[in-house]
């Protein structure tokens, strides 16, 4: 059998990284704890970022389009038309 | 689960949320992954709040018409105002949020356009098209029924096979002006197809009927309704003798003696009468508000 063909577990606990499939379980789950907390304020956020100047001023531009269209909407039933 | 989500956390912006919401009731709600409560929003604003109570407005009695159209309005902002609130609120309580696949900036503009820049419209120029539109005339032709400087409602639901209402002798009705089909009058309607109509001095007849008597002039009635009209300034003697023409209207201003009617333009098709006047919702004179006209119903 080459190492190729060794399972694994079974070459980890060849090399004396772990003791036992039990202890195998806890370093792994140790590993875990410490790479990703349950404290949720501690994970980095990887999408998190600034918004874009060009995408501040995009918005900044359809709220007041849209303001505008919304208050055209709230208004368009009182608009009159004119009847000699 | 996994392949619904994009990679990442992106806490919500409480502020782009509110000015989402601003731009479009129901975006905000989107933003922070609420689409069914984004949909509802916009729902409500679009359609639950003006077309639907001017609809039941119509089917109420005139003197409802003006109280249903300001809680209509009132209603609408009031949506308004709690999308953007609801989405500041809840984006604060969103700083660990997984987005979703659908959540990008190109989404959130095509609903924008589609939304504020088509649906939007649409509903409001159908409402007025279909149901309820505001007009104000600027002359005296109608006076003493409508003054020049009222503003009112009229219902659109008028005139058409599907329509609630159909046109009566003696409603004030809102037609297409023949001489120019970008304007809008504002006449009485006397007379219908194959009505034969005598105006001689202050006496109107239809079909032999007299609608005044001499004792008082200015009250005319025919088929149960009743209004007032006025023959005030140059008198007019010239004796007219009309048969309405198949499709058509006569129609008459009730200041008789001033008004461009069907005495000069001729009869109007039936097909271009659009609307019947309803409810008085504002009116101005060059004294100020005429607040007594206020809420004033005009058939």
């Amino acid at each position: 059998m080459t190492d190729n063909d060794q399972d694994p577990l079974d070459k980890l606990l060849a090399d004396g990284l772990v003791k036992t499939p039990v202890d195998f379980t806890e370093t792994v789950l140790n590993r875990i704890a410490q790479e990703a907390p349950f404290d949720y304020s501690q994970r980095r956020h990887a999408n998190s970022k600034p918004p874009s100047r060009w995408s501040s001023a995009a918005l900044i531009a359809s709220t007041i389009v849209g303001g505008f269209q919304i208050i055209s909407f709230i208004l368009g039933i009182w608009i009159p038309v004119t009847a000699g | 689960m996994q392949d619904q989500y994009s990679e990442g956390n992106s806490p919500r912006k409480p502020l782009f949320a509110a000015l989402m919401s601003a731009a479009l009731p129901g975006l905000g709600q989107l933003y922070n992954g609420e689409f069914n409560k984004a949909i509802w929003v916009f729902l409500l604003f679009s359609l639950a709040a003006v077309p639907l109570i001017v609809i039941i407005a119509l089917l109420l009695p005139s003197a409802l018409t003006l109280p249903l159209v300001v809680i209509a309005t009132a209603f609408t902002i009031g949506i308004w105002i709690y999308s953007i609130i609801n989405a500041w609120r809840n984006a604060t309580h969103r700083q660990n949020f997984q987005t979703r696949i659908w959540q990008t900036s190109g989404v959130y503009t095509l609903v924008f356009l589609v939304c504020a820049t088509v649906i939007l419209p649409s509903t409001i120029m159908w409402t007025r098209k279909h149901w309820v539109e505001p007009f104000q005339t600027p002359s005296a032709s109608m006076e003493p029924t409508v003054l020049k400087g009222d503003f009112f409602f009229a219902e659109k639901s008028y005139n058409c096979p599907t329509c609630l209402k159909k046109v009566k002798r003696g409603d004030v009705a809102l037609f297409v002006y023949p001489n120019n089909r970008n304007l809008h009058y504002i006449k009485r309607v006397i007379a219908l197809p194959g009505d034969e109509v005598t105006l001689e001095g202050t006496t109107l007849t239809i079909n032999g009927e007299r609608l005044n008597t001499d004792a008082e002039p200015e009250t005319e009635s025919y088929d149960g309704n009743t209004w007032r009209v006025q023959w005030s300034g140059e008198a007019s003697n010239e004796r007219i003798e009309i048969t309405v023409k198949p499709g058509h209207a006569f129609v008459l201003g009730d200041n008789r003696f001033r008004s461009n009617d069907s005495r000069l333009f001729g009869q109007v098709p039936l097909a271009d009468i659009v609307g019947k006047a309803r409810q008085v919702w504002f009116s101005k004179s060059p004294e100020g508000i005429r607040w007594s006209r206020i809420g004033h119903m005009l058939n």
